[in-house]
């Protein structure tokens, strides 16, 4: 056979493959007229191959590998597959923690084999999964199976894509005015966090039942197949003729070969823009060349515009989407929202709108027809459609440390506690402070428990993985009460924007629970500086430390709070952490003299403040030195109150506030700010304690107890069951309660870990000699203690138990003490029930002349 | 499969011929050669024995190792893959060769790519027989057999191949379609196929 021999065989070859078997024959006789050879060559080729359009040669996808029902990739079990796609198979599958059904996306593993590009992909998929958006598929989770396949986790929609629901049919203009505006919406929120999807069509385009567009696979669909946009037009192309499926979408800087930026998905919205309008494609073409060659050079068809009355601004609008240089097109998705907004567009939008709620109007009448009538009811249900779930209160569950690493604990820790503050001082009504939440760490009880544990609705937890100097940050806001979830989201940054992860994601659940935030917040938001990552590092650790409250733990967390200062000297938190550990050190949780602490204390909280003036815990940290150090009470209530209002959630303002109101014989006040203490942070046992305090201390002995008994529910440890102990003994005395009394001595003692012979010698004492007996023996321990290192917190109580005891003189040795030394407890002499025997003598006067304080 | 660092000087003979430098591509074959083999190899020696790999496949995975980030336009990515498909076709009908010496040697004859590659998965293709009916088919059309290979040993699809040879789909369509007969006719002759 010759060359062109063949040519000639082959042209009537194809001619008769194009014919139905039957009718070949008919066909090569005609054709093969003059040459009959030429017709046995042909059939001889066509008779070994009487399936010629079989699958011979044809390369096939490799077999999909379909995932068993059952199966379970992490938290989620495989209910049934959903469909396939370009990317990969989808299946329906049920989240098992949050007992919801999600979608989930397996990618083909041909399509992303390449560990980098896997990379990219995953880190893509967290990128997307940070978009929170009503007008963008919601991704939950990221994930690789067993063998390394990633999957992609995301809200589980029903509906169908647009090329389905173009395919049923052309659509009502303004239902595709509308779908343009929530799909121009969701371009706009992707786009001002910096994601292009660079891969728009209407395959890419999902509506739902309720109307809801959601632009699907953002950031994502590019990387599926390895960075050639030819790839990407090829799954359904197998017949000449076809127009190219993405090849029609894609602008000329991508068709050339450019990545494309944002501009380029403004294109591919005026595309698709047109073809809604239209019903036809903006560039067409036989082959995806010629696609692409239209796109390049040819404007999209006017007469099509013009038969379907295509309004004239929205004609400007479209042209400018579609031109050839991005420079041209509108700057931004925004600037294109605006001006779909605008004119004769936002009629039909407005339009549509009273559709919808015409929709959930009738819904709502017909449960009333169903015999549903409950206000309630209905009012439920239509809240549910339009606003979200009613969170009037936060508990910020302990983020989980997911590095594989325990060191990065404080990390997690401090990102939980970075979060409680931002969402407490952008005004979110109430949240739940530290202390408490931290009772439910590791504790994996079910939310609405923990929820009505703590008097919230709403809950947020998350996890963090750091690693070098990246970390991923989840978090997920959940309406307790029905254990539903509102919002979600994942931040991949590096360290140094740590800070911002945190504002975004406190914006997030600003917004999630529909808060409006005042400028003056936002800005708060807005205005946070980078952090130095080895300073916020050094900060979170000493963050971690002093919360132990232990004096070794103090000492170390002041080296932290040092080396955060040295990495930034201009980092704010560092010094109010460096305050408050002083403060603590002066106080009674350390055994520093406050002569020493407290100037370092104040020192430290005015830098805080000096350099932030905003620092609600350098406020706070200075107003506690100015009450218990000066005894300054004006000064420390004008810094308190300044902290409350920055932050009314941060319990350690209240604490101090309340004890300063306590101090002033305030009673009233000063247990309704120590309630607000405990509301912020119900689990914290030293805001439970001062609350039971003075409920003692203003003869409320019922309710003391009542408070004192629920401290104890919640396992306090052994230092603060030992004044637990001691307050329920003396409230017991106070009521006539001897015998109740003295076995709270006795738990006291067990809490200081005495044995069975100290407390037998105890009820010895008790029965010979009743309470003064016992209180003469802990004089003695007490004065042991002191001579230790004259530590003015003991001769404090020394100066209490010779009150008890009646020795007016002893207790004025130890109060001069105690002038001489600075304690910082002498502030509370004014209201503390145990010198009340004493305050009507002169000497009294002298000590609080001599402190500077009058009455 | 093993994490390999694309072999130096591939990136920047990728930006040349970005840029427009013919010679560049010539030294990228060798290059390209020796990773398509790499791959091969990988999947022959079945590092995955679970799951089945196509040629396309593997040339896709070259082109992700040295190119995926090289922004390629659509001509030198089409070029890419027209260099690719001829040089897995050597690759592939090489093995079998060395394969089928095995195989004879131990008294067995039959040699399919289907038993470490399956392409295509449907059936069996001795390859070597392919190659050299391929081979005769370039004699009667040198584009047919451009075409089978882009199609077959690099998984274009009609229209990646059109861009690739310049061609448009129709005719490629039609030429693919008629290159499948033939060939099909030619192995059955040497019963084979």
């Amino acid at each position: 056979m010759t060359p062109e021999r063949w040519q000639q065989i082959k042209d009537i070859l194809h001619g008769a493959l194009l014919k139905a078997p039957e009718d070949r024959s008919a066909f090569l006789g005609q054709a093969c007229q003059t040459d009959p050879s030429l017709r046995n060559e042909v059939e001889s080729l066509l008779g070994s191959s009487p399936g010629v359009l079989d699958d011979f040669l044809k390369s096939t996808p490799p077999e999909a590998e379909w995932l068993a029902k059952g199966t379970r990739l992490g938290v989620y079990e495989i209910v049934h597959l959903l469909g396939m796609g370009g990317m990969g198979e989808v299946y329906r599958a049920h989240d098992s923690r949050l007992e919801r059904d999600v979608a989930i996306k397996v990618v083909h593993r041909t399509s992303i084999s390449d560990p980098d590009r896997l990379r990219r992909f995953e880190q893509e998929a967290r990128a997307a999964a940070a978009l929170n958006h009503p007008n963008i598929l919601a991704i939950y989770d990221v994930g690789t199976t067993d063998e390394g396949v990633p999957y992609v986790v995301s809200e589980l929609l029903e509906g169908s894509t647009l090329r389905e629901r173009i395919g049923r049919g052309r659509l009502p203009a303004k239902d595709s005015m509308a779908y343009a505006i929530q799909f121009c919406r969701g371009l706009v929120a992707a786009h001002e966090k910096g994601i292009v999807h660079r891969d728009l069509k209407p395959e890419n385009l999902f509506i739902t039942h309720d109307g809801i567009l959601k632009i699907l696979d953002f950031g994502l669909a590019k990387l599926i197949r390895p960075g050639s946009d030819a790839f990407t037009t090829l799954t359904n192309v197998t017949q000449p003729g076809m127009v190219m499926g993405t090849a029609g979408y894609m602008s000329p800087e991508q068709v050339r070969g450019d990545r494309g930026d944002p501009r380029s998905d403004i294109f591919a919205f005026g595309t698709i823009l047109f073809e809604l309008l239209t019903g036809e494609r903006a560039f067409k073409g036989q082959t995806s060349a010629e696609v692409m060659a239209a796109i390049l050079n040819q404007e999209p068809p006017e007469s099509a515009l013009k038969k379907e009355k295509v309004p004239a601004p929205l004609k400007v609008l479209l042209r400018r989407c579609l031109q050839k240089t991005p420079e041209a097109r509108f700057n931004s998705a925004r600037d294109l929202l605006s001006h779909l907004e605008h004119g004769s567009v936002s009629q039909a939008r407005s339009q549509l709108l009273s559709r919808k709620w015409i929709v959930v109007a009738t819904a709502a009448l017909l449960l009333v027809a169903l015999g549903v009538w409950k206000i309630s009811a209905i009012r439920e249900f239509i809240s549910a459609k339009f606003f979200s779930e009613n969170i009037d209160s936060i508990a910020v569950l302990p983020l989980e440390n997911f590095s594989g690493d325990a060191s990065q604990e404080y990390f997690a820790d401090g990102m939980t506690e970075a979060l409680i503050t931002d969402l407490a001082k952008i005004g979110v009504p109430r949240v739940i402070s530290r202390t408490s939440i931290m009772q439910y760490k590791g504790a994996h009880k079910p939310i609405p428990e923990i929820a009505k544990e703590l008097g919230v609705t709403g809950i947020v937890e998350g996890s963090v993985v750091r690693s070098g100097d990246r970390v991923r940050v989840t978090a997920q806001l959940i309406f307790a009460p029905k254990d539903k979830h509102v919002w979600a989201d994942s931040y991949d940054r590096s360290l140094r924007d740590v800070l911002s992860i945190e504002n975004e994601v406190s914006q997030s659940i600003a917004d999630a629970i529909r808060l409006k935030l005042s400028n003056e917040e936002k800005a708060h938001l807005a205005s946070a500086r980078p952090v130095v990552p080895e300073a916020h590092e050094a900060y979170l650790k000493g963050r971690f430390l002093w919360n132990q409250r232990t004096e070794p733990d103090l000492k170390k967390a002041i080296n932290f709070f040092q080396q955060a200062i040295a990495a930034d000297p201009k980092y704010a938190p560092a010094y109010a952490g460096l305050a408050d550990t002083y403060f603590y050190l002066g106080y009674a949780w350390g055994r520093m003299r406050p002569t020493d602490a407290m100037p370092l204390a104040r020192t430290a909280a005015q830098k805080a403040i000096e350099l932030d003036s905003d620092s609600a815990e350098g406020h706070a940290s200075l107003g506690a030195v100015e009450l218990t150090y000066d005894w300054n009470f004006p000064a420390a209530e004008q810094e308190l109150k300044r902290s409350i209002a920055i932050n009314p959630n941060y319990e350690w303002s209240h604490h101090i506030y309340s004890a300063l109101l306590m101090a002033a014989r305030r009673p009233d006040e000063s247990i309704a700010e120590a309630r607000k203490a405990v509301e912020v942070d119900p689990l914290s046992v030293p805001a439970r304690n001062i609350l039971a305090l003075l409920l003692a201390g203003a003869g409320r002995y019922d309710e003391s107890i009542q408070e004192d008994l629920k401290t104890l529910e919640i396992e306090p440890n052994p230092t603060h069951l030992s004044s637990i102990h001691t307050r329920l003994q003396d409230n017991y005395a106070r009521k006539g309660m001897q015998k109740e009394a003295f076995e709270e001595h006795v738990k006291t003692l067990q809490a200081y870990g005495a044995d069975a012979k100290v407390i037998e010698e105890h009820r010895k004492i008790f029965a010979e000699k009743g309470w003064p007996g016992l209180t003469e023996n802990d004089l003695k321990r007490d004065l042991a203690d002191w001579e230790k290192d004259h530590w003015h917190f003991i001769a404090y109580v020394i100066a209490g138990k010779y009150a008890r005891l009646g020795d007016k003189d002893q207790v004025f040795v130890w109060l001069n003490k105690c002038v001489e030394l600075r304690s910082t407890m002498l502030y509370v002499i004014d209201a503390d029930p145990e010198l009340a025997p004493v305050r009507s003598d002169p000497r009294f006067a002298e000590i609080k002349r001599k402190m500077g304080i009058s009455n | 499969m093993d994490a390999s660092i694309p072999p130096p000087g591939v990136s920047e003979l990728l930006v040349r011929w970005r840029g427009g430098d013919g010679e560049a591509l010539d030294s990228l074959i060798p290059l390209l050669y020796g990773e398509l083999r790499k791959l091969a190899r990988a999947y022959l020696r079945r590092e995955r024995p679970d799951h089945t790999l196509q040629s396309a496949a593997l040339v896709h995975e070259a082109y992700v190792r040295l190119a995926g980030d090289a922004s390629l336009n659509c001509e030198n990515r089409t070029h890419f893959f027209g260099v690719a498909a001829r040089l897995m076709r050597e690759i592939l009908v090489d093995h079998a060769r060395t394969r089928a010496a095995a195989k004879r040697g131990a008294g067995i004859s039959d040699v399919t790519l289907n038993e470490a590659l399956s392409i295509p998965q449907q059936q069996n293709v001795d390859l070597i027989l392919l190659d050299d009916a391929l081979r005769r088919l370039a004699l009667l059309d040198e584009r047919q057999c451009r075409i089978v290979e882009l199609r077959f040993f690099a998984g274009l699809s009609i229209e990646d191949t059109s861009e690739a040879l310049g061609i448009s789909a129709a005719t490629v369509s039609r030429e693919w379609m008629t290159a499948r007969v033939w060939l099909r006719h030619e192995l059955a002759k040497t019963g084979k196929a």
